[in-house]
């Protein structure tokens, strides 16, 4: 009787899981909207961070700490790819790395915009649960010299891994459940677009 | 001229479809002020070609609530269905569409299920095989695992592993075997299946298919392979019933870009088992 | 009515600042208002939370004064002040609303 009571027991616990991290919330379509909103905000944040990075105008320490915020949004290990029309293959970059180089681009003047539109994938898990996305931007970039004339210009299609993980928190001594949303990988790739 | 109205016809219906007025969308990235209607059309991720493709998504990329009358619909996927091919191409702009479109929207209609299986990446890459360049083809395939799911390589194409087991004629492999009382003498004649290292396999069974993934990781593990780099990656459906399609980028200006059906082709479901067991040669 | 008007003040004042912030002039503009909103607040590590919507979702916790500088350098707020916690006449707790 015993064994079988422990067997009952161990296929209970074998079948629910052990939670070894926050109890995750059902995702009705609304919420999983509100949620893309928030892994979209991190995307806008670190456009408006690269165009301060990129801007001639920002001073050096400015941008550096601005650099610091930008890598605050990606996970540690996030890498960018970035591949041209002219040269296919992926160089990768770290994201203080990427941004350092956009600092020291040798234009006069250099204009850096987004185009309005943004595409959020679904949320897929990985098999630790954390769910993960891909938002998709476009990015122009224009590079003048000191006579003023466009020297270069292109047009780039961003696609940014988000990861979204249900976390707990102390605050005020009690749990606060929230959404941590972190930038990945993303990859940076020329489109024929001028 | 036919074919030409009714390309032109299906670019009339791409950019009223998808024509943005760039001041309605609200809370959005960018002040750029640009028309955006080719960033629009284009089918910029496989998400969204999934999400094109059964119709849960509208002309702006916002989600469709499954509550409503619109999602999935058939009257809605037939006029967002063809947009997803590659116009350039007769084999994808022809009536083997419109066929697969209306197999797609009558009443056992189908969607694409990213977890539903039978579907695969190939990753064209160029690797380094000793000191030289070389490539090889990864076939990826999704994998649940866990609380989700991730990309694992099922199979692998490279010239070189080809080249090592050639098929061979039927008269020649007939030549090789080791007759059925070979074992009464101490097989001591086995001496000979190893005298010609290059037919090898044919002392295997007849059945012997060789593992390319095995061999892949064993040269791997050795240093003799080294990755280099991908070159691209293109996609295999073969989810949808008596379909098997091709999933290629389109890197371009105009309105019928992105992700887009480059190949179609119209598969009896035995023979589609026959490919599957290339693709993913471990599947039960 | 007067004990209303005390208790809203801490939250119109945050948004004002919130404002002034956002459409500061420059960096240094900036940072003085920084400065004189976190007079607000018992300290600058003053926990910030902010909801995403009405069902209890919450964005990542994080601190006034790192929330005020997330606000310099993005230049706009997307927020209202849901509720404060005071302590000794000092924000001990700021709970934020994102704006829809």
């Amino acid at each position: 009787m015993k064994k079988i009571l422990f067997a009952l027991a161990f296929a209970f616990f074998a079948l629910t899981g052990f939670q070894s991290f926050a109890q995750e919330p059902e995702l009705t379509p609304e919420r999983k909207h509100d949620i893309d909103s928030l892994a979209l905000e991190k995307v806008r944040d670190l456009s408006k961070y690269v165009k301060i990075v990129g801007s001639k105008d920002t001073p050096w320490s400015e941008a550096n700490r601005v650099i610091d915020r930008a890598e605050e949004l990606f996970a540690p290990d996030a890498e960018i790819g970035v591949s041209s029309l002219a040269k296919t293959k992926i160089e990768y970059y770290k994201v203080r790395q990427y941004l350092e180089r956009l600092m020291r681009l040798n234009y006069d003047r250099v204009e850096i915009d987004w185009y309005k539109i943004q595409y959020v994938s679904d949320l897929q898990r990985q098999p630790d649960g954390t769910y993960v996305g891909v938002i998709t931007v476009f990015q122009t970039f224009k590079g003048y010299d000191a006579e003023g004339r466009l020297v270069y210009q292109d047009t780039t299609k961003k696609d940014v891994t988000v990861y979204v993980k249900r976390k707990e928190a102390q605050i005020g001594g009690r749990l606060i459940g929230f959404w941590d949303v972190m930038l990945g990988d993303m990859r940076v790739k020329e489109t024929a677009l001028k | 001229m036919k074919a030409f109205s009714r390309f032109f016809g299906f670019l009339i219906l791409l950019a009223s479809f998808y024509k943005v007025d760039a001041q309605v969308i609200a809370g959005s990235l960018g002040d750029f002020q640009m028309d955006e209607t080719a960033l629009y059309t284009m089918t910029k991720q496989m998400s969204q070609f999934i999400s094109r493709f059964n119709y849960e998504e509208d002309q702006y990329g916002t989600k469709i609530d499954p509550k409503s009358p619109d999602y999935h619909n058939a009257d809605k996927r037939k006029t967002v269905l063809p947009l997803l091919f590659d116009m350039d191409n007769p084999r994808t702009a022809g009536s083997l569409r419109d066929y697969f479109i209306e197999d797609l929207t009558n009443k056992n209609a189908q969607n694409l299920e990213f977890l539903g299986g039978r579907w695969f990446a190939e990753v064209s890459a160029k690797f380094i095989w000793k000191g030289q360049p070389v490539d090889i083809s990864m076939i990826m395939a999704i994998e649940k695992e866990g609380l989700g799911s991730k990309w694992v390589i099922s199979n692998v194409f490279f010239n070189e592993f080809q080249q090592m087991f050639p098929q061979g004629e039927l008269a020649e492999r007939e030549k090789h075997f080791l007759h059925p009382m070979s074992h009464e003498l101490d097989f001591m004649n086995i001496y000979k299946a190893f005298k010609d290292p290059q037919i090898i396999e044919y002392y295997a069974s007849t059945k012997y298919q060789p593992d390319y993934l095995t061999l892949f990781f064993y040269e791997i593990k050795l240093g003799n392979l080294v990755f280099d780099s991908v070159d691209k990656v293109k996609f295999h459906i073969f989810q949808i019933n008596d379909w098997y399609f091709e999933v290629s980028w389109f890197n371009r200006t105009g309105y019928n870009s992105g992700w887009l059906i480059s190949n179609l082709i119209y598969l009896d479901e035995t023979e589609k088992e026959t490919l599957l067991k290339i693709y993913q040669p471990n599947r039960q | 009515m007067r004990e209303l008007e005390e208790m809203n003040k801490p939250k119109t004042g945050v948004e004002d600042f919130l404002l002034q912030i956002a459409n500061a002039k420059d960096v240094n503009v900036a940072n003085r208002a920084i400065n004189e909103a976190l007079k607000l607040f018992s300290s600058a590590d003053t926990p910030v939370l902010i909801l995403i919507n009405n069902y209890g979702d919450y964005d990542k916790p994080t601190t006034a004064e790192k929330y005020l500088n997330y606000i310099k350098d993005q230049k706009k707020v997307g927020v209202k002040v849901n509720n404060v916690k005071m302590e000794n006449g000092k924000i001990s707790e700021l709970e934020l609303k994102v704006v829809k």
